[in-house]
């Protein structure tokens, strides 16, 4: 809350010109920003890039921030919509947003009983997170940014439904699906 | 209760499922080594999903968004628009009295500035007075502090542990006292 509170009079100052204050959400947001983008890129120099680049429309609609929303939030949908831009300009087959993400539930379900894997056992929890780096570029971008928000980024399910717009119960299903897709990846590539 | 879905697991593990089925939950892995031995498979795979480490951010990333930031256009004569309906107010307020009451506007003016002009001569004196007394109080105040302190400090080095405890029990005792005889007297006074 004091965070939320901080963020509130930083935006303030920056508003008002103030370059430091400006400065400091930077330097606040920009770790986990360079996280979630470098998991949705897979490139390192291009996370970097459009962290700038999301920092930079942020600044420029600091205006419609509203203070009663948490800044994170109201960050990360802009990287979102940005990464959505970047998908459309390079025509990835990106998953529509609203549209179930192929499997449904049930089916799914059936898959994974089917499946039910037991790869951390074989691996080390160092080599474990090796291989999901390799593995996470393998399922679709819009589970992988839910899965990525959740997991990297540490948003609660009620954030991440905020920012994509979306039920939280599809979030948690959608964030379950790309868990148990990575399961299957990491079995596969064993 | 039938074995565990590994979507239930999932939200087990994240801490969201209700009170009711938690305990539901937790009455079944106690007695299915099946479902325990799963749960933990995913406990380590949640715990490399969540321990993914964060990509470096270059030391200047900060002061390459900020030497990329544009100038907040904002209004030369930002003051203008208050002054403005300040001042038109004013004036709307001075014609409207002059409308109801008759008077002429520069004799209303006068009255208004000879009830401002009262108004602050005798504000002035008195705030300068309660700052006087405030200041001189808190003063005292520290004094009597550091006083009381250095007392203390100067008692404690005196006495033994015992002698500093009965002193306490003493001072205890007294205020007990004190506040019961002025209890006493409030209610003989009644």
């Amino acid at each position: 809350m004091s965070s939320m509170n901080d963020d509130s009079r930083l935006v303030k100052k920056a508003l008002k010109g103030d370059r430091k204050a400006f400065e400091m959400i930077i330097l606040r947001y920009q770790q986990p920003l360079v996280n979630y983008l470098g998991r949705m890129t897979g490139e390192r120099e291009t996370a970097h890039d459009f962290a700038q680049d999301v920092f930079l429309k942020a600044y420029a609609s600091l205006d419609s921030y509203r203070p009663p929303f948490k800044f994170s939030t109201w960050l990360f949908k802009i990287a979102s919509n940005h990464m959505i831009d970047h998908w459309r300009k390079k025509k990835i087959a990106a998953i529509s947003l609203d549209q179930p993400c192929g499997a449904e539930d049930d089916s799914l379900r059936i898959q994974v009983e089917d499946h039910e894997l037991s790869v951390a056992r074989k691996y080390e929890l160092a080599e474990l997170r090796i291989r999901i780096e390799k593995v996470l570029d393998r399922i679709p971008d819009g589970l992988r940014e839910l899965f990525v928000l959740r997991h990297v980024n540490e948003f609660s399910y009620e954030e991440i439904a905020d920012i994509k717009g979306l039920p939280v119960g599809t979030v948690k299903n959608r964030v379950f699906q790309a868990k148990e897709m990575l399961r299957r990846q990491l079995e596969e590539t064993s | 209760m039938s074995c565990l879905r590994p979507d239930r697991m999932d939200l087990y593990l994240e801490g969201e499922l209700s009170e009711p089925e938690r305990r539901e939950f937790e009455e079944h892995l106690a007695v299915c080594p099946g479902c325990a031995g799963k749960l933990e498979d995913r406990r380590a795979l949640d715990l490399a999903f969540s321990s993914l480490p964060p990509i470096d951010v270059p030391r200047d990333f900060a002061a390459a968004v900020l030497a990329r930031l544009p100038d907040i256009p904002r209004p030369a004569f930002g003051w203008l628009p208050s002054v403005v309906t300040g001042t038109a107010l004013l004036l709307a307020g001075l014609l409207g009295y002059h409308l109801i009451t008759g008077e002429s506007v520069v004799q209303v003016m006068l009255s208004v500035g000879r009830f401002i002009l009262g108004i602050v001569s005798l504000a002035v004196p008195f705030v300068a007075k309660v700052f006087k007394v405030l200041q001189v109080f808190v003063k005292l105040a520290g004094d009597l502090g550091a006083a009381l302190v250095k007392g203390l400090g100067v008692l404690s080095s005196l006495l033994s542990p015992e002698a500093i405890g009965a002193a306490l029990l003493l001072g205890l005792a007294m205020s007990v006292l004190l506040v019961f005889g002025v209890r006493k007297i409030a209610s003989l006074g009644e």
